[in-house]
C-alpha cells in the first residue's frame, strides 16, 4: 500500500496525527513502528514548553476535550535525541512545528533544515490551545499564506499546512496557502470546546475551552476534506476521528490521499495496524489499485 | 491485549473486584504500585471513549485482579464485563514503589487501598515490615477487609463514623511510624494532610496519584502532575511520586 506525496514514499497511507502519538517511541512497546505510514510528532517550538496548567483533559460524548498547550522540550532535543530513535524504523517522520510568531516558526523550520531522518514540516497553524500564534494563523488566510511562504522559503522539506476546522470557510484557507506554495494540507485540527462542572460550577479544563476531538468530530472533518480536496491540487490529509478501516475509507472516497490517526490511539493502540489491514482487504475486495482510484470512486448524483 | 475474565463480582454493591487471565510472564513484569489501562466502552461503542487507569491490586498464580470503585458511566459499564468475556488491558504501566525500605506503612484512604494493597502483600513475602493503615467511613465500606485477612497482613482499621475498628481518621496517629516509609493512596485531602504529617517529621513518603488518562503511556501529555521539577505525567513519572516533590 506504498504512497507516494511530495516526492516522499510512505509505507502506506494511515499516520499518526500530532500530540496523539508522543513521538512514537512512547508506544513502541505496543505498536509496530514498521508498520505505521508515518509519525507526526508533538508540536515542536524553538524552546522547550511547560505546556498549561492542569485538568487539561475532559472526556465528552464519543470524544475528548485537550488543553494541553504544546508541552514539547523543543525542537533541538528533538533532533538530537529523539531522530536517531526514530531512524530505526521504517515509519516516515513528520515534524509538527509551531511558533508564537511568524519569525519563530521560521527559525523552528531552519534548525530542522538538512535534518536526516525527517521527511516532511507539518505547520501547525491551527491549535487553539495557546494563546499565541497557533490558531491566530490559522483563521486569516493572508496571514496564513505570508507564513507558509516565509516557512517554505526557510526549509528544504516539503511543508503539510495544517488546517483549523474554526473557520468560516476553510476552502479559503486551502486555497490561500496552496498558493503560498505548501506542498499539501492535512485538515482538521480539534474543534474549540468547552465543558462545564455543574456542581462545582467550573469549567471542566483549566484553560476553560479545550480542543474537541474523537469519533464525535468525524462527520465535520470528513465534510472539510470533501470541500478542500475538490478545492486544491494539492494532496489532502484526512483527520478527525478516524477509529477504523470504514473511517478511513471514509475519508479516501471524500478525496484525502493519506490519513492521520489521533485520539483513537488512546483508546485502541492498534488502531492503526487494524486500519491498515482493513483498508487493505476493502482495496483487494473491491478491485482498488491505489489510493487515487478510491478518491475518485464517490459516486454523487 | 485481551485478558480474559475470570471474574468480576461485587464486594459490597460499591466496590468491585475484577479478575483477569494473564500468561506468567507479564505477572513476573508487573511491580508494586503500577496500574492498568482498562478498556470499558463495549466493542464497536465509542461511549465512554478511554480507558479508565486502575492500580493493580492483586496478583495469584496467573491472573492479575483490579479493586475499583462505580463512580460513573465508566466503571459501571465495567461491572457488566462477565466471567469468559474479554477484556482490553494496557499493562503494567508507571512507576513503582521503591524497595530499599525495610519497615513500610501503606495509607490507605477509602479505595486507595487498591493501589498500596500489592506493596504491603509482596513486601511482607520478602520479609519486610509491613502494616497498613486503612480508612473509610463506615464498616460495609471497607470492602479489601477480606484481602488483608486472607494474607494476614498486620493493619489498623479506622472508620469515620466507629463502626469498626477505631473512631477517627487515618491520618490521626502517624506520628507513631516516624521511622517507617510511608506510602499512601486515597483522596487529595488525606494525601495534603499525609505529605503535611511527613514534611514535619522528616519521614520518607511516596504518593500514589490519580490524574485522568487518556493514553497512559506518556503519549498526551494529559495527566500532569504539579511538581517542584515542573510539571510530570502521572502515567510514566508516576503515579508513585515523593511526597515532598509534589504540589497538591
Ligand atoms: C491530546 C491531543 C494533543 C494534540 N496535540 C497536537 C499538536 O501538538 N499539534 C497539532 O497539530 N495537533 C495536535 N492535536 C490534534 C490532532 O493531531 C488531530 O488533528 C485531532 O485530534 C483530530 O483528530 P482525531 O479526532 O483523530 O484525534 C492534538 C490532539 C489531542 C487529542
Ligand atoms: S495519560 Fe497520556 S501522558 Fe499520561
Amino acid at each position: 500500500m506504498k504512497v507516494e506525496l511530495f516526492g516522499v514514499e510512505f509505507e502506506n497511507p494511515v499516520w499518526t496525527a500530532s500530540g496523539t502519538f508522543g513521538f512514537g517511541l512512547e508506544y513502541s512497546p505496543y505498536v509496530d513502528l514498521n508498520k505505521v505510514g508515518a509519525v507526526c510528532v508533538k508540536g515542536l517550538s524553538l524552546k522547550p514548553r511547560e505546556g498549561n496548567p492542569p485538568p487539561r483533559i475532559w472526556e465528552t460524548p464519543c470524544g475528548m476535550l485537550n488543553a494541553i498547550g504544546l508541552q514539547n522540550p523543543g525542537v533541538e532535543f528533538f533532533i538530537e535525541k529523539i531522530v536517531p530513535q526514530l531512524k530505526r524504523y521504517r515509519c516516515k517522520v513528520v515534524a509538527n512545528i509551531y511558533g508564537s510568531s511568524v519569525e519563530e516558526y521560521v527559525l523552528v523550520a531552519k534548525e530542522l533544515k538538512g535534518v536526516e531522518g525527517v521527511d516532511a514540516i507539518e505547520l501547525n497553524i491551527s491549535c487553539p490551545n495557546v494563546k499565541k500564534g497557533g490558531l491566530a494563523f490559522g483563521v486569516d488566510p493572508k496571514e496564513s499564506a505570508k507564513l507558509t511562504e516565509k516557512v517554505k522559503g526557510a526549509t528544504d522539506k516539503p511543508v503539510i499546512v495544517k488546517l483549523s476546522p474554526n473557520v468560516t470557510d476553510i476552502v479559503e484557507m486551502a486555497k490561500s496557502v496552496e498558493s503560498a506554495g505548501a506542498d499539501a494540507v492535512s485538515a482538521i485540527n480539534t474543534l474549540l470546546g468547552m465543558a462545564i462542572d455543574v456542581k462545582k460550577r467550573k469549567p471542566k479544563i483549566k484553560n476553560k475551552f479545550g480542543g474537541l476531538s474523537g469519533p464525535a468530530i468525524k462527520p465535520v472533518a470528513v465534510r472539510m476534506v470533501y470541500q478542500v480536496s475538490r478545492a486544491v491540487k494539492i494532496p489532502v490529509i484526512g483527520i478527525g476521528g478516524i477509529s477504523n478501516w470504514e473511517d478511513a475509507v471514509e475519508f479516501f472516497l471524500a478525496g484525502a490521499r493519506a490519513v492521520q490517526v489521533g485520539t483513537a490511539n488512546f483508546f485502541n493502540p492498534k488502531a492503526v495496524e487494524e486500519i491498515v489491514e482493513g483498508v487493505k482487504r476493502y482495496m483487494e475486495e473491491n478491485g482498488f489499485a491505489s489510493i487515487e482510484e478510491i478518491n475518485g470512486a464517490l459516486i454523487e448524483d | 491485549m485481551a485478558f480474559k475474565v475470570l471474574e468480576n463480582r461485587s464486594l459490597n454493591g460499591r466496590d468491585y473486584l475484577l479478575k483477569v487471565k494473564v500468561d506468567k510472564e507479564l505477572i513476573l513484569k508487573v511491580k508494586p504500585g503500577q496500574f492498568g489501562m482498562v478498556q470499558v466502552r463495549p466493542s464497536l461503542q465509542f461511549d465512554p471513549l478511554l480507558r479508565r487507569p486502575l492500580g493493580i491490586f492483586d496478583l495469584e498464580g496467573d491472573s492479575v485482579s483490579f479493586l475499583y470503585r462505580v463512580y460513573g458511566r465508566g466503571t459501571e459499564l465495567l461491572t457488566r464485563l462477565t466471567p469468559k468475556e474479554e477484556v482490553e488491558i494496557l499493562m503494567p504501566l508507571g512507576s513503582s514503589i521503591p524497595e530499599k525500605g525495610s519497615r513500610y506503612l501503606f495509607i490507605a484512604g477509602g479505595i486507595g487501598i487498591g493501589g498500596v494493597f500489592l506493596g504491603a502483600k509482596l513486601f511482607k513475602e520478602k520479609g519486610k515490615e509491613v502494616l497498613i493503615l486503612y480508612g473509610e467511613r463506615n464498616r460495609e465500606s471497607l470492602s479489601a477487609l477480606s484481602f488483608i485477612e486472607k494474607y494476614s497482613i498486620d493493619s489498623v482499621i479506622y472508620t469515620e463514623d466507629g463502626s469498626f475498628g477505631k473512631k477517627g481518621l487515618i491520618t490521626q496517629d502517624l506520628s507513631l511510624y516516624k521511622d517507617w516509609t510511608w506510602i499512601a493512596c486515597g483522596p487529595t485531602p488525606m494525601l495534603k494532610a499525609v505529605k503535611e504529617i511527613a514534611e514535619e517529621l522528616s519521614v520518607e513518603c511516596y504518593l500514589s496519584l490519580d490524574r485522568r488518562m487518556a493514553c497512559g503511556v506518556g503519549a498526551c501529555l494529559g495527566c500532569t502532575v504539579e511538581t517542584v521539577y515542573g510539571y510530570k505525567r502521572c502515567c510514566v513519572e508516576g503515579p508513585i511520586f515523593k511526597a515532598d516533590e509534589v504540589i497538591l
